[in-house]
């Protein structure tokens, strides 16, 4: 089994891992690699970290029961949840505790020990020079404030002595790989992307973690905060250029990565609250953006050099569609549009009294209260979640119409679907089932995300064309 | 082959028909003329029945189904069954009026009884193919027969 240790750094990267699951969901590749998420991020309660690993959980829980076959395991399927997903705790049989030795309630000055200085100590002017009374006075439990000069103290020691580091150098093979996704104008991304990096690339004492191939993404600012003196917050966006300036000449000479991909926005489209402690920022087509580099990454080999990489847009719009994205946004539009009708047989098979399926498949009134699918039915209320905000954000992602399930020849802009409604692709997946004689398995679950796949894609591979 | 008795359940018997004619001689021939005519044509009436009543079972099953409009649903079998029969009679109908023309009085009733008879028929023989097709046979639509 090889796999992709993904090293999700701060609120972006939590948020660009989102976005990875809601791809990787879609039927989206990740080139046979299993996904281990590893999330880094010392903000205490933060809802996204946990709705992140409540999201990760789900899928896990819908990949096991689609390759479960009683006392044996499935190849996985072709299409959606086609790629297994460990959190570092589960590879390691221990405890994910990435979640826990992030949390600290004191504050920085108490956490690097300044009380202890003498007055006299020149090491207090040192402190002085580095971080302002602001910094040392900050609770940690909020993350580091778009202050990487904190970051950079806090995280250093954070991973030397997690027990998630350890597991990752000891279950780090040969043909493993590493990713890593952050900010590079917050506190935590931009200090703890080249400190993770460094450990990493120093681990003398372990050449498969030392060599591993390693690439990441570095998302640069793509949106502002308000007014911070009007919330009473420390963080401040007019600065979020400034600090990417900055980090950018640091990595210029460190960057140690394979790949390092770059993406962000030319202007702040979008400005959200300033709440350090909620942090409640919708999901947005940069965080998607970065999240499809992790997808390349893993499509590519070893480089002679290192390379950067960067994608762009076809036309500078509000509202993005397949025509103003471009065609190298072709995959990730047909991955979302797939699964937005995947959402339609979610909601009305269930209602379907009818149904080939339920007498040849099973696919009954007991399968659909069952677990499995109950599990895809709340996976499913988030994935619309997560795209309604895609395509209302400001830069909106927006390259569908699914409003109407009696109209879906325009179910994606742009392109005519030979599917006028929703009966062309239900045909299709009792097509699929008749042509279905194998008798490997007899998972109902599996039979269902199988056929409603092949349906579906028999209509939107005319995407890729 | 004499296959009009499959029909006295709705169309009676010779004797019955006749009855009228009793006292004319003539009318009386005519009667059972027509009635031997109608009989020789009864095996093609009861062709027809069995094509019509297989042939609906058949479109519905394969190629009506393998197009898209929920065709699966019991709602467009019992279309099928309608058209089964509206089709078995008409198609009788105008075979026994085209083959054997009903001049005499009642004539156009007993072929209509006989049209009516065979599209009982056929769609008694949809019913029997749409079973054996549930329970055997490749099909998109629900199995509703099936056992």
């Amino acid at each position: 089994m090889k796999k992709v240790f993904v090293f999700c750094i701060g609120g972006t990267g939590i948020r660009v891992m989102k976005s990875i699951t809601m791809l990787m969901a879609s039927g989206m590749s990740t080139s046979g690699f299993t996904v281990v998420p590893v999330i880094l991020d010392p903000h205490l309660d933060l809802e996204e970290k946990k709705n992140l690993h409540s999201l990760i959980e789900s899928y896990e829980e819908i990949y096991r029961h689609s390759v479960n076959n009683g006392t044996s395991t499935l190849n996985s399927l072709d299409g959606f949840f086609n790629s297994e997903m460990l959190t570092i705790g589960e590879l390691n049989e221990q405890l994910n505790d990435t979640q826990q030795a992030a949390g600290n309630t004191e504050k920085f000055r108490s956490y690097i020990n300044v009380a202890n200085l003498g007055a006299d100590n020149v090491n207090n002017y040192f402190v002085q020079t580095l971080f302002s009374n602001k910094n040392l006075n900050n609770p940690l439990s909020v993350g580091f404030k778009g202050n990487p000069n904190v970051g950079t103290v806090v995280l250093g020691e954070m991973i030397e002595g997690a027990d998630w580091f350890k597991a990752f150098k000891t279950k780090c093979e040969k043909d493993d790989r590493v990713f890593i996704i952050s900010s590079i104008f917050g506190g935590t991304g931009a200090s703890g992307y080249p400190l993770l990096e460094k450990k990493i690339r120093g681990a003398s004492d372990n050449p498969t973690v030392k060599n591993a191939l390693m690439g990441a993404v570095t998302v640069l600012p793509y949106y502002g905060l308000k007014d911070p003196t009007t919330t009473g917050s420390d963080i401040d966006s007019a600065n979020f250029y400034t600090k990417t300036k900055a980090a950018l000449a640091y990595y210029q000479n460190t960057v140690q990565s394979d790949y390092l991909y770059y993406a962000g926005e030319k202007t702040l489209r979008q400005v959200y609250e300033n709440d350090e402690k909620k942090q409640e920022d919708t999901a947005n087509f940069i965080e998607l953006v970065a999240a499809s580099a992790l997808f390349d990454f893993l499509k590519r080999e070893r480089p002679d050099r290192k390379q950067y990489m960067t994608r762009a847009i076809d036309d500078d719009v509000e509202s993005l569609d397949l025509v103003t994205m471009g065609s190298g946004y072709k995959e990730i539009v047909k991955c979302v549009a797939d699964y937005m009708i995947l959402r339609t047989f979610i909601q009305n098979l269930p209602n379907e009294k009818y149904f080939p399926l339920k007498k040849n498949r099973g696919l009954d009134g007991g399968f659909y209260k069952d677990a499995a699918f109950q599990s895809l039915v709340r996976f499913t209320e988030k994935y619309y979640q997560w795209y309604y905000e895609l395509s209302t954000n400001n830069r909106a992602f927006a390259p569908l119409h699914y409003d109407s399930i009696k109209q879906m020849d325009g179910w994606v802009k742009t392109i005519d679907l030979d599917a006028k409604d929703d009966s062309y692709y239900l045909l299709r997946m009792i097509e699929a089932s008749n042509r279905y004689t194998k008798k490997d398995h007899s998972n109902k679950f599996r039979f269902f995300l199988q056929f409603a796949y092949e349906a579906i894609n028999g209509y939107t591979q005319k995407i890729m064309k | 082959m004499k296959l009009l008795k499959l029909y006295q359940w709705i169309a009676g018997k010779l004797t019955e028909f006749c009855a009228p004619f009793q006292n004319n001689e003539s009318l009386y021939q005519q009667a059972r003329a027509f009635w031997g005519k109608l009989e020789g044509i009864s095996t093609i009436l009861l062709i027809i029945a069995v094509v019509i009543g297989v042939l609906f079972a058949v479109i519905y099953y394969k190629p009506y189904n393998n197009k898209p409009g929920r065709h699966y649903t019991p709602k467009y079998w019992v279309i099928f069954l309608i058209i089964t029969f509206v089709v078995a009679f008409l198609l009788t109908l105008g075979f026994e009026y085209i083959s054997v023309a009903p001049h005499l009085k009642g004539a156009m009733l007993l072929e209509t009884k006989i049209a009516l008879g065979n599209g009982i028929y056929a769609s008694a023989l949809y019913f029997i193919v749409s079973v054996l097709w549930c329970n055997a046979l490749p099909t998109n639509a629900y199995r509703l027969f099936e056992f």
